[in-house]
C-alpha cells in the first residue's frame, strides 16, 4: 500500500470508505453505541482525507484524473480493441469536481460530529448514520462520475437518503410530509432525467459525458434533452420556479441534515453546470442558455430573499435564504456561459465564474453554519418559532458569535467569506450587465435585513429561557465550519488560487475534459 | 427447531442440484456474431457500446447472459448504487414505520386452511426457485434482483397465511448488512489482489457452466440476499403490529 497507490485508487476509495462504513453502521450499532460513533467519524475524517488527496493531485497535475471502474489497468478509459469508444463506467475527476468532493466532505464532517449530541435522545439512530454516510455517498458520486446513467444511480441514493433523513424526526408526521413531498418531486425529476439519457443513448450510442459530447450535433432531440436536464437540476437545486420542495425540506429535517442538503443541492447544481459547459458546451448556443441560467439565478435570488423577510421560522427563513443564495451562483457561472467563447469571456466572463464557483464553498460553510446554530438554538428550546424565542445570547454564548459570524458572513460583510465572492459576481457581472450587478447587491441588503431580525428576536432581549449552551460535540461540528468561513475571509486568495481558479479553468474547458477521456487517460 | 431443520434440509437440496447441474450447459457455446443496428442513425454500426457488449461480452466477462455481462461487470458500479438504493428504500420504510409499531395493532382474520397448508408447502419451493434464480444469474434469464423478489414473495405468503407471523428484524438486517458488505469486499479484494475496483479476479472457467464468470455468481448472491431480506423488511414494516 504505497503512496502512489493510494492516490491511483483515491476516486474508488472516496466511494468505497463511506459506502462500506454505511453498510457496517446497522452491524457495529448493534453491540455498542460508542464503537459505532467512533466507526462513524473515522469513516468521515478518512472520506475527507482521500478528498484532500483527490484535491492535490488534481491541483499538481493540472489535468483530470481517469478512472475506470473494473478494468485492467485503472486508467485505461479507451480499450485498444473497442474502436476508440470507453466501454465501462469512468471517473472523471477534474479541478472542478474535486472542489466539489472537498466541499461535501467538509460539511458532512461537521454535520456528523454535530449529529452525536444533537441525535443521541432519538432512536433507530444507527439508520441515521447509515443514511447520513449514503447521502455522502450520493453526493460524492454525482460530482465525481463521468457517466451520465451512473451520475442518475447517484442523483437517486442522494435524493432518497436527502427523503429519509427529512422524514427522520416525524415530528407528529409533519416532517413525514416534507419528506413526502421531496420523495415525489425528486423521482419525477429524476425519472424525467432518465428520459434525458435515453434519448441520448439512442442517439449516440454512448453514456458517456465526454463521448456524448465529442458526438454532439445539436438536433432537436438534443434540444428536448437539454431542457430535460436544466429543469430537473434546477429544480433539484433549488431554483425558484423549482423550489417549493425547499422550504418544507431544509426546514423539517434535523439541523445537521439541513447543512448537508445545501450540499446536496450544490451537487445538482454541480451537475447542471457540469451538463451545460461540457455536454452541451461545444455544439449549443450556450449565449442562450447562459441567459437562461442567469434569469433562473435572478427569479431565485429576489423571489428568495423577499419570501425569507415573511418568514417566522427560523429554519424556513434560511430554508429561502438558501434559495438566494443558489442565485449567486447561478448568476455567476450563467454569465460565464454566457460569454463563453468570446472576447468577453476573459474580459470578465472568467471572473463570473470564479465569483460563482467560489461563492458554492462560501455558501456551503456559512448556511452549513447557520442551520447547524439554529438547530441548536432548537435543540435547547424546543421551538423553531422565532416569536417564541429571545434572550438566547445571555447563556449560548458560543452559538450567538457562531450565528453573528454566518449571518455577516452570508449579508457580504467584509471580514468574511461572503464578502469575497460577492464583490467578484458584482464586479464581473456590472462589467456583463450593471443590472444583474445592482439586483444582487440589493438582495444582499435585504439579506443583512433579514438576519438582523432573525439576531434581534432569537439572541438579544430579556432571558425568557433558562437553558444551557449546547454539548461540545456540536460546538466543534459549528467550529470546524466558521474556521473555513475566517481562513477563506482574511485569505481569499488561498482559496481562488488553490481552489477556485483551477476550477473555474476547468469548467470552462470542455475539450480538455473530452481529450483526456478520449485520449486514452493514461 | 423444525424450521432450522427445513432450511438446512433445503439448502442442502439445493447444493445437491446445484452440483449436478454443474456439469449441463446452459445456453448456445457458439454464439453467433451479432450486428447492432442503430434505429436513429440508421446504419449497422461496430464502433459503439451496445455492439462491443454484443462482440466482446462472452470473453470479456466469461458469462453466457450478455445482460448479466453488462449488469454485473461492465456496469457493476452502477449495481452497487442500486443495491444502495433498494437498501436505502428499507432504511428510509423503516426509520419512517418504525413509530407505529406501538400505537396500531390491526386485527386480522386467520386465513383458511387451504392458504395455510398450501403455504407450507410452497415456501421452501419458492426459496429454492428464488435461489436458482440468483445463483444461474450469469446463465439465463433472471439474476440477482427477480430472485431475490422471488424469495420476498415467499415471506409474503406467510405474511398472508399466518396473522401472527413476523420475520425477525435482527437477522434481516444482518443479513442484508453482510450482502452489501459482501459486494463491496469482493470489489475490494479486486482491487486488493488485482489492484483494480470491481476487477473480476477469479478464472472464467468454461462458458454455459454453473461455475463460470468469475466473480459475478458471487455478487448475484448477494445481490439476491439483500434484494430478499429488504423486500421482506418492507413487507414486514408496511404489515404493521396485526393480532
Amino acid at each position: 500500500m504505497s503512496w502512489e497507490y493510494l492516490v491511483n485508487h483515491s476516486p474508488a476509495l472516496i466511494i468505497i470508505v463511506p459506502l462500506l462504513a454505511a453498510f457496517g453502521t446497522p452491524l457495529i450499532g448493534r453491540f455498542s453505541r460508542k464503537a459505532m460513533y467512533i466507526w462513524i467519524i473515522a469513516s468521515l475524517t478518512l472520506t475527507e482525507i482521500i478528498a484532500i488527496i483527490i484535491l492535490h493531485t488534481v491541483y499538481i497535475s493540472g489535468k483530470p484524473m481517469v478512472y475506470v471502474m473494473g478494468a485492467n489497468p485503472y486508467n485505461m478509459a479507451v480499450p485498444p480493441d473497442s474502436g476508440g469508444i470507453p466501454i465501462r463506467i469512468i471517473f472523471t475527476v477534474d479541478a472542478f469536481s474535486s472542489f466539489m468532493a472537498f466541499v461535501a466532505s467538509t460539511v458532512a464532517l461537521a454535520g456528523g460530529i454535530y449529529s452525536i449530541s444533537c441525535e443521541a435522545q432519538q432512536s433507530a439512530q444507527e439508520k441515521y448514520y447509515a443514511l447520513l454516510l449514503l447521502m455522502l455517498v450520493g453526493m460524492l458520486g454525482m460530482v465525481l462520475t463521468g457517466d451520465l446513467f451512473n451520475f442518475f444511480v447517484f442523483l437517486e441514493i442522494n435524493s432518497l437518503a436527502s427523503a429519509a433523513l427529512v422524514s427522520y424526526r416525524i415530528d407528529k408526521g409533519l416532517a413525514v410530509e416534507a419528506a413526502f413531498k421531496y420523495a415525489i418531486i425528486s423521482s419525477i425529476g429524476a425519472l424525467a432525467f432518465l428520459f434525458g439519457i435515453g434519448i441520448l443513448y439512442g442517439e449516440y450510442d454512448a453514456l458517456n459525458m465526454a463521448m456524448i459530447a465529442s458526438r454532439m450535433k445539436f438536433t432537436d432531440l438534443d434540444k428536448i434533452v437539454m431542457a430535460l436536464f436544466t429543469v430537473t437540476l434546477g429544480m433539484k437545486a433549488g431554483a425558484i420556479p423549482m423550489h417549493y420542495w425547499v422550504p418544507d425540506g431544509y426546514g423539517k429535517a434535523p439541523g445537521a441534515i439541513s447543512a448537508m442538503l445545501v450540499t446536496a443541492s450544490q451537487a445538482s447544481l454541480y451537475g447542471l453546470f457540469r451538463v451545460s459547459f461540457t455536454v452541451f458546451g461545444l455544439a449549443a448556443n450556450t449565449a442562450t442558455l447562459g441567459w437562461f441560467i442567469i434569469m433562473l439565478g435572478v427569479l431565485s435570488m429576489f423571489v428568495g430573499v423577499t419570501m425569507a423577510l415573511i418568514q417566522h421560522d427560523i429554519k424556513r427563513l434560511m430554508a429561502y435564504h438558501a434559495i438566494s443564495q443558489t442565485g449567486y451562483m447561478l448568476l455567476g457561472v450563467g454569465v460565464g456561459l454566457a460569454t463563453l467563447g468570446t472576447a468577453a469571456f476573459n474580459q470578465y466572463g472568467l471572473a463570473a465564474m470564479e465569483g460563482g464557483i467560489f461563492h458554492i464553498i462560501n455558501h456551503a460553510m456559512y448556511k452549513g453554519l447557520l442551520f447547524l446554530t439554529a438547530g441548536a438554538v432548537i435543540y435547547r428550546v424546543g421551538t423553531s418559532d422565532l416569536n417564541k424565542m429571545g434572550g438566547l445570547a445571555h447563556t449560548m454564548k458560543y452559538t450567538t458569535i457562531f450565528f453573528m459570524i454566518g449571518a455577516l458572513s452570508i449579508a457580504g460583510i467584509p471580514p468574511f467569506n461572503g464578502f469575497a465572492s460577492k464583490l467578484l459576481i458584482y464586479e464581473s457581472v456590472y462589467q456583463f450587465n450593471p443590472v444583474l450587478s445592482i439586483l444582487a447587491m440589493i438582495v444582499s441588503i435585504l439579506t443583512l435585513a433579514s438576519f438582523v431580525k432573525v439576531f434581534h428576536s432569537a439572541f438579544m432581549g430579556p432571558k425568557i429561557h433558562d437553558v444551557k449552551e449546547v454539548p461540545k460535540s456540536m460546538l466543534i461540528g459549528m467550529a470546524i465550519l466558521t474556521f473555513f468561513i475566517i481562513l477563506f475571509g482574511l485569505f481569499p486568495n488561498i482559496a481562488l488560487n488553490y481552489l477556485v481558479a483551477p476550477a473555474a479553468k476547468a469548467l470552462a474547458n470542455p475539450l480538455g475534459y473530452i481529450a483526456r477521456v478520449l485520449g486514452g487517460g493514461a | 427447531m423444525k424450521r432450522a431443520v427445513a432450511a438446512i434440509l433445503a439448502i442442502l437440496i439445493f447444493i445437491v442440484l446445484g452440483l449436478a447441474f454443474a456439469k449441463i450447459p446452459f445456453g448456445n457455446v457458439n454464439l453467433e456474431d451479432y450486428h447492432y443496428y442503430n434505429p436513429i442513425q440508421d446504419k449497422q454500426t461496430s464502433d459503439s457500446v451496445p455492439a462491443h457488449y454484443l462482440k466482446e461480452g462472452k470473453n470479456e466477462t466469461g458469462s453466457t447472459n450478455i445482460v448479466t455481462a453488462v449488469v454485473v461487470d461492465y456496469r457493476g458500479f452502477d449495481t452497487l448504487g442500486e443495491v444502495t438504493v433498494l437498501f436505502l428504500a428499507s432504511t428510509g420504510v423503516g426509520s419512517v414505520m418504525y413509530i407505529f409499531e406501538k400505537e396500531k395493532r390491526r386485527k386480522v382474520r386467520r386465513a383458511n386452511a387451504v392458504v395455510e397448508t398450501a403455504s407450507k408447502l410452497l415456501f421452501g419451493f419458492i426459496i429454492l426457485f428464488g435461489a436458482y434464480i440468483f445463483v444461474h444469474g450469469h446463465l439465463t434469464p433472471g439474476g440477482g434482483f427477480p430472485g431475490g423478489a422471488v424469495i420476498a414473495s415467499s415471506f409474503l405468503l406467510l405474511y398472508l397465511a399466518y396473522p401472527k407471523f413476523h420475520a425477525e428484524h435482527k437477522s434481516l438486517n444482518v443479513a442484508e448488512s453482510l450482502a452489501g458488505l459482501t459486494f463491496v469486499g469482493v470489489g475490494l479484494i479486486g482491487l486488493l489482489v488485482a489492484s483494480y475496483f470491481l476487477y473480476n479476479f477469479l478464472p472464467f472457467g468454461l462458458p454455459t457452466y454453473l461455475f463460470s464468470a468469475g466473480v459475478i455468481p458471487i455478487i448475484y448472491v448477494a445481490v439476491g440476499v439483500k434484494v430478499g431480506s429488504e423486500l421482506t423488511g418492507i413487507v414486514d414494516a408496511m404489515m404493521g403490529v396485526r393480532e
